[in-house]
């Protein structure tokens, strides 16, 4: 079965037509061709596949492509402007938040998420926040730092 | 995954009749937390995803202060564990949801699907155990209540007939002053089940006489309230020689079985640990009269 949906993605209405069974992550890659979003375990455990479902962030893989139907999308892609990166993003990159960075989308939305909602967050805040999103390359303590550093930047 | 159809019914009698028709080629897509795993893996098979997010008998969360906290099974356990009133009068909520999963999990999984989901290992539905909660069910009869200690058969097996769905939860008001903690064993970081959980809530009537609640999770076949030991801890605050009956009665009431996060044995002198702490806990503030 096929459904006609419309959502907002990264700021812009997007009419689709989706098979029932794709979840929102197939959707994302094969469809709008936003593939910041991986597919790294589709058991929702990995945290690769996190994305901003209504400011909220969920696993891509566990969403069905028709229930993104009036919702608004926010992938990595979505989170910069034309112009600059987020101050997350830069120190990201700055102070080595990543290595292979399959993992960098996922914690890249579940930081902005955290940061929207707390400015001032401790490591276990941090720690807690990011709980849903695995690394197999840092050991994360770059990570941390990254979001930590992130946090007290003045907006 | 393997096609499927996914449908929104416009309202529960769509829904009921769409379940009944399909028997178990359908199954209730609420947070899709659990399902859409089980369906990516093929441990689960269906023709039909019915959600049931938008119908607004699931969707709501309010405190009334007669009845208590009516919670629609679509809520998600960031919903419930955010709300201010929630934190406050129902604590063990907060402290179970906490720990399950991630925040990604918990933006999406529900009460209604955690509870349907019938693990044998939950937290949720363990402290729920704890306050007495109610199950509010919808199907091809109309509505029926149950109360959440009537729900679960056995392992991941509910009181639900076919055509039924689980609507809300009801939780009645804890007595004022109720004591609480839960204590759970779980391998590695969050988002892995608990490996064996003791939930506790007591409270002193005004001639000082403790009422208590004791549920345990994963232990059994699916999560249950240790009535023997509630019964022994019934009355005048506990004494240490109370408190070691209590504790056996619990060990008693336990079936935990080997699986590959733990041994049975394990579990049964975990239990142990764990019901000695959390009933430690409780009675020392009830004793203690701390607010």
């Amino acid at each position: 079965m096929n459904h006609e949906i419309a959502a907002t993605v990264n700021g812009e209405q997007v009419q689709l037509t989706v098979a029932s069974h794709h979840t929102l992550l197939r959707m994302l890659r094969e469809q709008l061709h936003l593939t910041g979003a991986k597919n790294g375990c589709g058991s929702g455990e990995c945290g690769a596949c996190t994305v901003l479902l209504n400011d909220e962030p969920v696993y891509a893989c566990l969403v069905l492509a028709a229930e993104a139907d009036g919702a608004e999308v926010v992938t990595v892609e979505g989170l910069a402007t034309a112009d600059e990166l987020l101050p997350l993003q830069q120190i990201y990159i700055d102070q080595h938040g990543f290595q292979c960075g399959f993992c960098a989308s996922g914690f890249l939305i579940s930081a902005s998420a955290l940061l929207k909602r707390n400015g001032r967050p401790d490591l276990d805040t941090i720690r807690a926040a990011l709980a849903g999103n695995l690394c197999r390359c840092t050991g994360y303590g770059g990570i941390i730092k990254a979001v930590q550093s992130a946090s007290r930047v003045r907006r | 995954m393997q096609p499927f159809d996914y449908i929104r019914p416009r309202n529960l009698e769509e829904a009921s009749h769409l379940l009944a028709q399909a028997g178990k080629r359908a199954r209730v897509l609420a947070g899709g937390a659990d399902l859409l795993i089980g369906l990516e893996h093929g441990m689960v098979s269906a023709d039909w995803l019915i959600d049931i997010k938008h119908l607004p008998e699931t969707t709501g969360l309010s405190l009334d202060p007669v009845e208590g906290l009516r919670c629609g099974a679509a809520v998600t356990l960031r919903q419930l564990t955010s709300h201010p009133e929630v934190r406050r009068i129902f604590p063990l909520l907060v402290e179970a949801c906490d720990h399950i999963g991630s925040v990604q999990i918990r933006n999406r999984a529900t009460v209604g699907g955690t509870i349907c989901s019938a693990s044998p290992a939950s937290s949720l539905a363990t402290v729920l155990l704890c306050y007495d909660t109610q199950c509010h069910v919808f199907g091809p009869e109309g509505e029926r209540n149950l109360p959440l200690s009537e729900f679960f058969l056995g392992f991941r097996l509910t009181a639900l007939t076919p055509g039924e769905l689980l609507t809300q939860i009801v939780l009645p008001l804890p007595a004022r002053h109720t004591k609480t903690a839960y204590h759970q064993l779980r391998i590695g970081s969050a988002g892995h089940p608990p490996l064996v959980g003791v939930a506790v809530a007591a409270s002193l009537n005004p001639d000082r006489q403790g009422d208590w609640r004791l549920a345990l999770t994963s232990v059994a076949p699916h999560p249950y309230r240790a009535r023997q030991a509630e019964a022994l801890l019934a009355g005048p605050l506990p004494t240490p020689a109370t408190l070691h009956e209590a504790v056996d009665a619990v060990e008693k009431s336990s079936q935990p079985i080997d699986d590959h996060r733990a041994s049975a044995a394990y579990r049964l002198a975990m239990v142990r640990v764990l019901a000695r702490r959390a009933l430690e806990e409780v009675a020392g503030q009830l004793a203690g009269g701390s607010p």
